[in-house]
């Protein structure tokens, strides 16, 4: 990278860090209590929280690794950008109107609370909560993808960058938790989208390339053999078939649940502005992941040869626009990074501090004090978070990408039965929900890890291969398969307690 | 067909999908809520 563009993102990131300092400070106002600093309860309007929510689910995987896989396999890989907006989105309106109401009536503060309180069950909530320490990979794989981007753009050696990354997620998260985490996320969010559609406006004018799309389009082709009119690539492990990518799409649908997404739901004004909240964010989050493209431009306007896939947005940026204009985009690129990650860690650090301390521990204690104490486990497990995601980043774990997907796949593989098709059924039971529970996670491991591995889904030794999507996709159909079954044949819980998830009482007519 | 029209049309057809999910079934927003009863408050 060039010395002018160097020069305006040190000035970008200076702004930008100071403006996110400022929002934490701001969130730190709001704080009152541990539940404004876990969830932000019942604060924000659909358009901040909608814009939040979109730029937590678009990660440095939307801004560098999709337009890395277009710029290097061509147009099949469009399945991706193309499927999991549609799977994550689908998945939220089918789990959202639970989490709200029945979130706020119960005072649940994550996701494992949910799910532990839907079916009275500490089993369930302990499960969820020790399978989401594995967020931390995920907490790791932004930290190594911010730091690379600072080495990169900004020449900042590595692990300084990692510090710097740590160091100001820190402060404004300590402060201001989950309101920082949305104030600062709607910023992020703005940013991402304006730079989506200048890079779909990119494409379609065909921008810094003579003859258009059409000529795009042949550079891709030639570059990769998958020009536009292709849809799959005969024996790749993700985009090689129509099943793998409709196991892709499933594999998305619990998505939305993950503890840092889905605890946004709960920091809606309330449950009536659910409709602006959801349709902003399905709009906004199909609008993001055309930062694909960005790898076709980029193929043809940089052409072969860039050593690492996943650096043809940065590299494209300085080659096509002035220096100043490059590193405002480069700059808030690393927003879309910080985005994820700041909301990974208060969700870690509300693991800490409500599934295990407050409602494991601390059961029998006052209130006022509980809530003091929880307030305070959760400053320090965002410290903590933080830097076990330093120590797990100093020499990234060469399967990093692996771990990050044995978190984010159990999750979702235990999710599926127990809060999606348990947000819509009334008549769910506690033990399906623990079966379906246990039996999503296991066939994740199943399919994925590579003891047994019938498929072939499990990780290789070379990059990009393996396939957690087709393994994610069947944990959820097992998961969801095993709740439809165990239901019907285990004891019906309580209808007094089944009225007070819901909120409101049916005839029974209606509940079957 | 190729992957840009395939992903416009999928794309618009999540869209309507999800505005049919809101505005037309009680999935998302129950008609109590939209009557303003209290849903949604701490209890």
């Amino acid at each position: 990278m060039n010395d002018p563009v160097v020069f305006w993102s040190w000035i970008f990131l200076i702004a930008f860090v100071g403006l996110f300092i400022a929002m934490g400070y701001m969130g730190m106002r709001r704080t009152k209590t541990a539940d404004d600093f876990a969830v932000a309860r019942s604060s924000y309007g659909p358009w901040v929280l909608g814009l939040a929510f979109v730029a937590t689910v678009a990660s440095g995987s939307t801004f560098l690794g999709m337009p890395g896989l277009a710029y290097d396999l061509g147009f099949p890989s469009l399945w991706y950008p193309i499927l999991y907006p549609i799977g994550i989105y689908l998945g939220m309106l089918m789990s959202a109107k639970l989490i709200k109401t029945m979130g706020d009536r119960f005072g649940n503060r994550s996701i494992p609370e949910f799910v532990g309180a839907r079916y009275d069950s500490d089993f369930l909530r302990l499960g969820m909560t020790l399978v989401s320490f594995l967020l931390l990979f995920y907490i790791t794989a932004q930290l190594v993808a911010a730091a690379t981007l600072f080495q990169v753009m900004m020449g900042m050696p590595y692990i300084p960058a990692l510090f710097f990354t740590a160091g100001v997620l820190l402060v404004y998260i300590v402060m201001g938790g989950s309101h920082a985490d949305i104030l600062t996320d709607a910023v992020q969010g703005l940013l991402m989208l304006s730079i989506a559609v200048a890079i779909a406006v990119m494409f379609f004018t065909g921008f810094g390339v003579e003859g258009g799309p059409t000529t795009i389009n042949q550079r891709v082709d030639e570059m990769t053999g998958a020009g536009w009119d292709t849809f799959f690539i005969p024996g790749h492990p993700t985009f090689g078939a129509a099943w793998l990518v409709i196991l892709l799409l499933i594999a998305h649908l619990p998505f939305g649940i993950l503890p840092h997404l889905g605890n946004k739901f709960m920091a809606l004004s309330n449950a009536r502005q659910m409709r602006q909240f959801a349709m902003f964010a399905i709009i906004a989050g199909g609008i993001l992941p055309m930062m694909a493209l960005g790898g076709f431009v980029g193929a043809a306007v940089i052409g072969p040869g860039l050593d690492r896939p996943d650096q043809v947005i940065p590299v494209l940026f300085t080659e096509v626009f002035p220096p100043i204009v490059a590193a405002f985009l480069a700059v808030a690129i690393i927003s879309a990074v910080l985005s994820t990650s700041d909301g990974l860690v208060v969700s870690v650090s509300q693991l800490l501090a409500n599934d295990l301390y407050r409602k494991q521990f601390a059961r029998n204690q006052p209130e006022e004090v509980v809530d003091r104490r929880a307030l305070l486990i959760g400053r320090i497990g965002v410290v903590l978070a933080l830097v076990a995601g330093i120590a797990l980043a100093w020499n990234p774990p060469e399967y990093l990408a692996v771990l990050l997907w044995v978190g984010v796949g159990g999750i979702v593989s235990g999710l599926a039965g127990p809060v999606l098709i348990g947000s819509l059924w009334r008549r769910a039971t506690k033990t399906a929900a623990i079966i379906s529970f246990v039996a999503g996670v296991a066939a994740y491991g199943f399919f994925y890890l590579p003891l047994i591995d019938p498929l072939g889904f499990a990780p290789g030794p070379e990059a990009g291969e393996g396939n957690p999507f087709a393994a994610g996709g069947m944990g959820v159909i097992v998961g969801s398969i095993v709740m439809l079954v165990a239901t019907p044949l285990t004891r019906p819980m309580p209808e007094e307690f089944v009225d007070r998830v819901f909120g409101e009482r049916r005839s029974p007519a209606r509940e079957a | 067909m190729n992957m840009i029209a395939l992903w416009f049309t999928l794309m618009i057809l999540a869209w309507v999908l999800a505005a049919y999910v809101l505005w037309g079934t009680d999935i998302v927003v129950s008609r109590e809520e939209e009557t303003g009863s209290d849903e949604g408050r701490g209890g």
